[in-house]
């Protein structure tokens, strides 16, 4: 079913338009709402408010994008503005420290020596995925959502602007340092508690 | 040949298999510390892509369905131009009337056919008009029950 088709039954008052329409959106509203907010218990109103404001505005929506991102926008905004009021960090200063980069050489010395192991592969494998979520975790709410967008949920940068309403230099400029973290993130919790 | 490291920069871009011109690529056939750090990128960014589709843990409940077109937009713009030619030509009609009183007996006065034929076109409207807002109000009534019926049933069962 196209947008256009979904929005008219939505429009109409059709009942399972509103399921359709949430089963359709649910992977990248819950990308962002996953990756922002740190607190469960606030995520289930939050994505109530979401889709109703989503509703709520529908008649508004013209098709310039599509419905997943203008959807992924009001729920970028409903997070940011949440992570606002409690005053929770939104991004971190980038701190370049020298001290780390021969340290930060031997861990990933010692990563890709396991990933070229084909006995330990699924290991590896188990292990990278670990120290993959604990880097996305370390990561500030709109760095882990930035990075979940364009490489989990490939979207381009047009799609993620459109989406945060960052300026697409900003947006590079901000992928570039939150992937630099993730990768040091990443070394220093692979296998943590053999070091 | 230029031995300085790739910038952090480049080798992202080199990772992401997205090389500007100008990348000196070539580099990492001679560096071990670039290649390790390309190599790292690219496990995980392939890492990334693999991760599970996120899906909520919890029912997202419908909000109250009211239908929020009030008129279908084709059906909208058929009925006000429809009105539109008809107010106009029943004005004309009246106006004319009213000055080229050319079958009235008494000049200066619209003729009671004329009068009544505005009153009717008039009717007609407003019954249309009345018409759409008692759809209207019957769709939403219907839509807040069905949706009262579903919390209801989600809550008993």
């Amino acid at each position: 079913m196209e947008d256009q088709e979904l929005v008219g039954l939505l429009l109409d008052g059709e009942k399972n338009a509103f399921s359709l329409f949430v089963k359709r959106t649910e992977g990248l509203v819950a990308q962002i709402v996953f990756k922002m907010i740190p607190i469960t218990e606030d995520r289930k109103d939050l994505v109530q408010d979401i889709y109703l404001n989503a509703y709520r505005n529908l008649k508004n929506f013209r098709f310039q994008s599509k419905l997943s991102t203008w959807i992924g926008s009001i729920a970028y905004h409903a997070c940011y503005n949440y992570l606002k009021k409690k005053r929770l960090l939104l991004l971190e200063t980038s701190q370049e420290d020298d001290t780390h980069t021969s340290l930060l050489e031997t861990m990933s010395n010692r990563l890709l020596d396991h990933s070229s192991n084909d006995t330990i592969a699924q290991i590896f494998r188990k292990d990278l995925a670990t120290a993959l979520q604990m880097g996305i975790d370390q990561l500030s709410p709109v760095y882990a959502t930035l990075i979940a967008l364009y490489h989990y949920q490939e979207l381009s940068y047009q799609e993620i602007t459109e989406i945060t309403g960052l300026p697409e230099g900003t947006l590079k400029s901000y992928l570039f340092r939150a992937r630099k973290q993730l990768r040091e993130h990443v070394l220093i919790n692979y296998k943590k508690e053999d070091l | 040949m230029n031995k300085a490291h790739l910038s952090e920069k480049e080798i992202q871009n080199i990772a992401l298999n997205k090389t500007a011109p100008g990348t000196r690529s070539g580099h990492l056939e001679d560096c071990l510390t670039c290649k390790n750090k390309v190599e790292t990128y690219r496990l995980i960014f392939e890492e990334l892509t693999r991760a599970a589709a996120p899906a909520f843990n919890f029912e997202v409940a419908p909000p109250e369905m009211i239908p929020q077109r009030k008129l279908n937009s084709r059906r909208l713009y058929v009925f006000i131009s429809a009105s539109a030619v008809l107010v106009f030509v029943l004005l004309a009609f009246g106006l004319v009337d009213y000055a080229v009183p050319l079958h009235s007996d008494r000049p200066g006065q619209i003729r009671p056919q004329v009068t009544w034929l505005i009153v009717s076109a008039a009717g007609v409207l407003l019954l249309g008009l009345l018409g759409e807002l008692v759809n209207s109000y019957h769709k939403k009534i219907k839509a807040i029950n069905g949706s009262v019926m579903q919390h209801y049933s989600a809550h008993i069962l």
